[in-house]
């Protein structure tokens, strides 16, 4: 048999599998491609029955699919969090300890409300840390770099997102209609694909932040209420640049900066 | 080893609890990923497993803890399925795998990922594409960019050059005896 010749008939016994893996057996599946080409010789048959074999070998072998490191790390968080809600079931205490990051995400949404995309939540958590350190409370809180809408730290998508599966927030989609100018800019910029969404707790979640409240140290509560008094009603336009100019630092990768000083003087 | 750290979790130690998911997560998740063909019902899938396995924690004996999880991650399924009025379609040719069929697929997996890391690059990238992904030629032709023909020619060296390295895998060699080919044979 040719090269060309073999090769021809791998693909197509490739294609054929692939269309009848979920229906038929291996076994059947080969009976069935050699009964459509009954001039092949016995021996013809059995070099590509090593081919084909080695094919099936393929497709399932690379098949097995572990969990994504990203899913894991999520997973993870939900076991050690509901580790934590059966320890203190079983101790009798109505309260849950602020242990970790995601804790304190739900307590941020429990006191501030509704919050209007990721880039504000970011800022929140940022203003949190610099100015009321509150890093001290919660190990592992989240360490801020330079990046194009300021202060940044990836940990913040994936842990909405890991709270968002545990279905202890839900993210609503904003009508771009109801963004500001700016904020259309802005979203338009860096959120094209996503496009900007509104999060807030579920049932589930404010339930669980009215549990955890019980246990937080007030000195907590009280820096989150200061920020978001100081901080709360001002537009994103105003809340970037506010951060820009009293941490200049994070000026460092922005490109929202300029647009920010280029839409003011427009304005002007 | 898996009743020992199950010991430990009862005793309250997370980290023991953490090491059982960490052992027991990726052929969990393949075991259920194989059988909905969706990441995030997987995903769904192994954390109710967990968060049931924590419940009960209490009442599991210990002996056999990975086949009491494969146990409940089906059930879970089951119930995840009828909650949306969906019935998991199993075949004789797709049945639910056993922990031990997955536990070796796991191994096999292991394998064929060394063997692939011996590769150049573009066998790898052109081998994942068409067998891991299950892309067509033309699709992989729209992602590289490359002509059906060097596509076709680059699947065929890439497969012997593969074949040649995983006849080094004692482990594959046994469990498929076929990838020997001829000059093993002889």
């Amino acid at each position: 048999m040719r090269r060309s010749e073999r090769l021809s008939l791998i693909k197509e016994f490739e294609d054929l599998y692939k269309k009848e893996r979920q229906k038929k057996s291996e076994k059947e599946i080969i009976n069935q491609f050699f009964a459509r080409h009954p001039k092949l010789s016995e021996k013809e048959k059995e070099e590509l029955r090593e081919e084909i074999l080695f094919s099936i070998f393929l497709f399932r072998t690379l098949s097995f699919r572990p969990m994504p490191e990203q899913m894991s790390k999520r997973v993870e968080e939900r076991i050690r969090r509901k580790w934590a809600e059966i320890g203190q079931e079983r101790k009798g205490e109505k309260t849950i300890p602020l242990t970790r990051r995601t804790d304190f995400l739900i307590l941020l949404f429990y006191l501030l409300g509704k919050i209007k995309g990721i880039t504000r939540i970011m800022k929140y958590l940022f203003l949190l840390s610099a100015e009321k350190e509150i890093g001290r409370y919660l190990k592992d809180y989240y360490q801020f770099i330079p990046h194009q809408l300021g202060p940044f730290d990836k940990r913040v998508y994936t842990d909405l997102e890991t709270l968002r599966k545990e279905g202890l927030i839900e993210r609503i989609p904003l009508p771009r209609i109801s963004l500001s100018e700016i904020e259309r800019e802005i979203f338009n910029l860096f959120e094209k694909e996503e496009g900007v969404f509104q999060y807030q707790l579920t049932e589930k979640g404010r339930e669980f932040a009215k549990k955890m409240i019980k246990g937080i140290d007030k000195e907590i509560i009280r820096a989150i209420q200061e920020v978001k008094g100081k901080y709360g009603r001002y537009p994103l336009l105003k809340l970037l640049e506010e951060i820009y100019l009293k941490y200049p630092e994070y000026q460092a990768k922005s490109k929202v900066f300029k647009e920010i000083k280029r839409f003011k003087e427009g304005k002007d | 080893m898996d009743d020992e750290l199950l010991e430990r979790a009862k005793k309250g130690d997370e980290s023991a609890i953490i090491a059982i998911y960490q052992k027991n997560k990726d052929i969990l998740f393949a075991y259920v990923q194989k059988i909905c063909r969706d990441d995030n019902t997987a995903e769904e899938i192994v954390s109710r497993t967990f968060e049931k396995f924590l419940t009960l924690l209490p009442t599991i004996k210990s002996g056999n803890l990975r086949g009491w999880l494969f146990i409940v991650a089906r059930n879970v399924l089951r119930d995840f399925y009828r909650e949306r009025e969906k019935e998991i379609s199993l075949t004789e040719t797709n049945p639910f795998p056993s922990p031990e069929e997955m536990s070796y697929e796991k191994r096999d997996w292991e394998e064929i990922n060394q063997a692939l890391r011996e590769l150049p690059k573009i066998y790898q990238e052109i081998l994942s594409l068409y067998y891991l992904k299950g892309d067509s030629v033309e699709e992989i032709k729209k992602k590289t960019g490359k002509s059906e023909s060097t596509i076709w020619q680059l699947l065929s060296r890439a497969r012997k050059k593969l074949r040649k390295i995983v006849r080094n895998s004692p482990w594959l060699k046994k469990r498929y005896p076929f990838i020997g080919g001829k000059d093993e044979k002889k």
